[in-house]
């Protein structure tokens, strides 16, 4: 009876302080950090930018990826502590969109190819409303994967 | 490499069977993004879809697209359809079947309190 009410604070806990590290680039980067900003507020839901891999919940990628940035990102989620989510924001980090098509060379076709990927975010870019579209579908989805172990 | 198709249609009042035909034949699990083109009185829409590996891309093209029309809405099948067309609605104006967006309450994501007017990329508005 304990252990079921400890883990429905940490579900609580787990959902109520998301720490995420973001990995962005080009123009999805604007609108991540447009929706740090005072007017759509992204600590309403707890949720705080942080540097150290340690502390890291959640990684959100953004635009396109490099293969010179790839091993960055995946030795970042390597590092990362469980349980850890992804969330793939814009056509770029999502299918490498253009550029997977112009310049495969350099630029991934899909993040989700190299790490697994929780929710995607998809738009070029998205705006600000549909991040937190993700990030609530990404708070929906830890809920069922916590309630679904007990 | 991604394989890619492409298929345009011009716009008619059934052709919403038709695409959601299409979706369904090649089990397209995942709208990407939706494009909007004025020519002159003329709008063109591209809808980007894929597979659910992202390994088949399919594009989907629909022209002669009235400022009158109202076009059928994705959104009761892929979620990101929402923010698209609303994307596609406040800066082109075109009209869709879409819950959320005939709700005359619904807050628009481009008009701010300074006085935005919408839509602002339509010309001749």
């Amino acid at each position: 009876m304990w252990l079921g009410k400890l883990d429905k604070i940490k579900t609580w806990a787990d959902l109520n302080s998301l720490w995420y590290m973001d990995v962005s680039v080009a123009c999805c980067k604007i609108e991540v950090q447009q929706s740090k900003g005072p007017r759509y507020d992204i600590q309403r839901y707890g949720m705080e930018e942080v540097r150290d891999i340690e502390k890291t919940d959640l990684m959100i990628i953004a635009g396109p990826i490099t293969f010179k940035l790839l091993p960055y990102i995946e030795d970042i989620y390597n590092k990362m502590p469980d349980p850890k989510y992804v969330i793939a924001l814009g056509s770029c980090s999502i299918s490498g969109s253009p550029f997977a098509e112009h310049a495969p060379h350099s630029v991934i076709e899909g993040i989700d190819k190299y790490i697994p990927v929780d929710v995607y975010v998809p738009g070029c870019p998205p705006r600000p409303e549909a991040i937190f579209h993700g990030i609530l579908e990404l708070r929906k989805k830890i809920q069922n994967l916590e309630s679904s172990k007990t | 490499m991604i394989k890619i198709s492409n298929i345009s249609f011009a716009y008619n009042s059934t052709l919403e069977s038709k695409v959601l035909e299409l979706i369904k034949n090649n089990n397209l699990k995942f709208l990407q993004d939706i494009f909007c083109v004025q020519e002159k009185k003329y709008f063109t829409m591209t809808y980007n879809f894929y597979d659910e590996n992202f390994e088949n891309k399919f594009v989907i093209e629909i022209s002669e697209i009235t400022g009158d029309d109202e076009i059928f809405s994705l959104h009761e099948k892929f979620d990101s359809a929402v923010f698209l067309e609303r994307e596609v609605f406040e800066l082109f104006g075109v009209k869709f079947k879409n819950i959320i967006l005939n709700n005359s309450r619904a807050n628009r994501m481009f008009v701010f309190s300074e006085g935005v007017v919408s839509p602002m990329l339509r010309k001749g508005f």
